[in-house]
């Protein structure tokens, strides 16, 4: 036991304390921060409070009522021009940012120019376009006239095979689940991806043969594998505090309403990181065997993308499953090892997977994991001192102990 | 299974595909001693040693390792260097040791501090906070062997200790060779430097092409294989001797090739007698590379 947690601790470190794991690690949520950071920037830079002008030929918005703004100081004035020269003018004087045109048949044919020096703020032409809108509604009761400026807030509920409903909109609480299961698929193969290679290492300076008089071969995979599945959960610990900030720092010092409907999908959450657990497990175990089997760690590279796509295959299926996500093919494939993670996830989108579900998930993952690190135990036997010279599958499931055969320097 | 022996190997064979590496091979490591693998490069000493540690299975024969079967709690027990290499390249040397010493069931701190001493006085203490890769070779066979005797096995096994290693470093590795073995540690020793096993070895077993060709106690070896020439140096010329097969000149010395059935020292008396001013009279014992040469080349073999 302690020799295991000795192998997992020396991955962990070696991998967790490099520079290139650190500048990974951080370099992720700063690119998100940094995107956020260049559209919150951009945004602003783009508010424009200068008056907009407006010439009304098709004579609808003679006695304006002004359009429904909330923040007093985002208002942006709106000045009447009789004609288009006048317009033209005060453009040109720099008093107005644009200007827009309703000609005469404005009401028959939707028509509307806008002309500007310079691209008019996004917020200006929003709110034009909100007062046109409530002018349009003139005569009609001034909160009905005000709503159909605003437009509706729909709120979208599923309702669930036990009689429930839950919310169905895909807001960024529901979403995180998905979220996970994406980011943890991605971690599983690098991080599992880095151990083939170093695995595929020790083979290379024969640090196996004094590993192998040292520790047994279960002893060596499971410590290996704790070690990957600690790395990787560092990563996304680290990675979902960044995101608990940023969502802290949305709700609280930016007016983002996508993240302030971020209320955590915990149960979806959980189910996917119950069923990645055992995942990650298996993969690892995988990606130990493939570190002894293969030649160079070119050809063990070969298999981490192919692995990746084995993975996703739920995406495949990503209509037949979000049309119906309770139909037996996503059932089956919420069951299945390489499939169940994203399945599950995905699902969690619409609804909410039934518990027996992910409990069945996590026990055929697990049984996978062991079959998986059973073989990582046989194909270490086999193929730590074998060079240049691949494993036959039938000499993995041999009953017969595995005999480590050589293939290279005998002396 | 006798328990004096720290190692025994009984007609073990093994082969890879078509080549047969090892076969029927038989040796016993007493406790305590030093012995001796010896046998050009591809003899099938590896393999042997491998088999030895349970990293590969014989094809056929047994093999008792401290009195018994190989297991994870004898895996403590043992220190094995394999020929080059056996340390990651990309950690700091300490770490690496202190890994590979923990994963023998010291605890971090006890290897860190019995580590201490073997860098003073393998003269790393200075680089351990160096990469392995950037250490020379000399340097990483130093610590390939701290690394295994770090913690104080019973048996070591070491495969070409001795490579890489400048005269003042051999003479470094020997010394603490011996210094295992007066402690009561086993050693055993694998080599083609047939030179450094005359200085260390009690016993030894030669293999080639995988096949047992000599073994035994090394003193006895040579015995069996000296006593039929002798080293004489005389100021004049040196007269025709009965008994004398024939004489060969190198330097200033002359080996005279006596007859099986003649003993020096009838050869010295004869000499004595006809007055020959005698500056050295000497036995010859052949070196082991000239026995190995001699039992290969006569296909003495006494398996």
């Amino acid at each position: 036991m302690a020799k295991m947690l000795y192998v997992a601790w020396h991955e962990y470190q070696i991998n967790v304390f490099k520079k290139s794991f650190i500048i990974v690690l951080l370099s992720v949520p700063l690119f998100f921060a940094i995107t956020a950071g260049l559209a919150i920037l951009l945004e602003g830079r783009h508010q424009e409070l200068t008056a907009l002008g407006y010439v009304d030929q098709a004579g609808i918005l003679a006695d304006p009522a002004p359009a429904p703004q909330e923040d007093a100081k985002a208002r942006v004035e709106m000045i009447a021009f009789a004609s288009q020269a006048q317009a033209q003018a005060a453009l040109q004087e720099q008093q107005v940012q644009a200007y827009y045109l309703l000609p005469p048949d404005y009401l028959e044919s939707g028509t509307v120019e806008l002309v500007y020096r310079e691209n008019p703020g996004s917020n200006a032409a929003g709110q034009f376009y909100d007062f046109l809108q409530i002018n349009l509604m003139a005569g009609q009761p001034a909160k009905a006239a005000r709503r159909a400026a605003l437009g509706s807030n729909v709120i979208v509920y599923n309702l669930q095979p036990d009689g429930k409903l839950v919310l169905g909109g895909p807001t960024l609480g529901n979403i995180l689940p998905l979220l996970t299961g994406m980011v943890l698929i991605g971690l599983l193969l690098t991080s599992s991806g880095f151990m083939m290679q170093a695995v595929f290492k020790e083979k290379e300076n024969r640090v196996v043969e004094v590993l192998v008089t040292s520790l047994s071969a279960g002893e060596m995979v499971a410590g290996k594998v704790l070690g990957v599945v600690a790395i990787s959960f560092t990563q996304l610990a680290i990675w979902s505090l960044f995101a608990l900030l940023a969502i802290l720092i949305g709700n609280n010092l930016f007016d983002m309403p996508w993240l302030q409907e971020a209320g955590l999908n915990g149960y979806g959450i959980l189910s996917v990181a119950a069923i990645g657990l055992p995942a990650y497990v298996m993969t690892s175990a995988l990606m130990f065997s493939l570190g002894l089997i293969v030649s160079t760690p070119q050809e063990g590279e070969q298999f981490g993308p192919l692995l990746f796509l084995v993975y996703l295959t739920p995406l495949y299926l990503l209509i037949p499953i979000g049309n119906n996500p309770t139909h037996p093919l996503a059932v089956t494939l919420s069951l299945l090892p390489f499939s169940g993670m994203l399945t599950v996830a995905f699902r969690s989108l619409f609804m909410s997977v039934p518990l027996w579900q992910v409990a069945a998930s996590v026990a055929t993952h697990t049984l996978a994991a062991g079959l998986t690190l059973w073989i990582a135990q046989r194909t270490f036997r086999l193929g730590m001192l074998r060079y240049g010279k691949g494993i036959r599958l039938g000499e993995i499931l041999r009953r017969r102990a595995p005999q480590s055969l050589g293939g290279g320097r005998h002396g | 299974m006798n328990a004096s022996n720290a190692i025994q190997i009984s007609h073990i064979s093994k082969s890879f595909g078509n080549t047969q590496a090892v076969q029927d091979i038989s040796f016993e490591v007493h406790r305590g001693e030093i012995f001796g693998l010896l046998g050009p490069n591809g003899a099938g000493k590896t393999t042997s040693i491998r088999i030895a540690l349970d990293i590969f299975k014989p094809d056929a024969g047994s093999v008792a390792i401290l009195g018994g079967p190989m297991s994870e709690q004898k895996k403590d027990q043992i220190g094995y260097m394999p020929e080059e290499r056996g340390l990651y390249q990309d950690l700091p040397l300490e770490r690496c040791l202190v890994y590979l010493a923990s994963l023998k069931g010291l605890s971090p701190d006890q290897a860190r501090q019995r580590l201490a001493p073997l860098l003073e006085r393998f003269d790393l203490q200075v680089h351990k906070q160096k990469k392995v890769k950037e250490l020379s070779k000399g340097m990483q066979q130093k610590a390939q062997i701290i690394s295994t005797i770090l913690h104080q096995p019973e048996l070591i096994i070491i495969d070409e200790p001795f490579a890489a290693l400048d005269p003042i470093n051999t003479r470094l590795v020997k010394e603490l060779i011996q210094e295992l073995s007066q402690g009561g540690t086993t050693l055993l020793m694998s080599t083609h430097q047939m030179n450094q096993v005359e200085e260390l070895c009690d016993r030894i077993l030669l293999i080639h092409q995988g096949r047992n060709l000599l073994y035994g106690e090394l003193e006895e070896i040579r015995r069996r294989f000296s006593g039929h020439d002798v080293w004489v140096r005389t100021p004049g010329e040196l007269p025709q001797m009965p008994g004398v097969e024939k004489m060969t000149a190198h330097n200033r010395a002359v080996k005279l090739s006596l007859a099986k059935e003649v003993a020096p020292q009838e050869v010295l008396k004869g000499l004595v007698e006809k007055g020959v001013v005698l500056q050295q009279f000497e036995i010859a014992v052949p070196s082991l590379d000239e026995i190995f040469i001699r039992v290969v080349q006569e296909g003495q073999a006494d398996g």
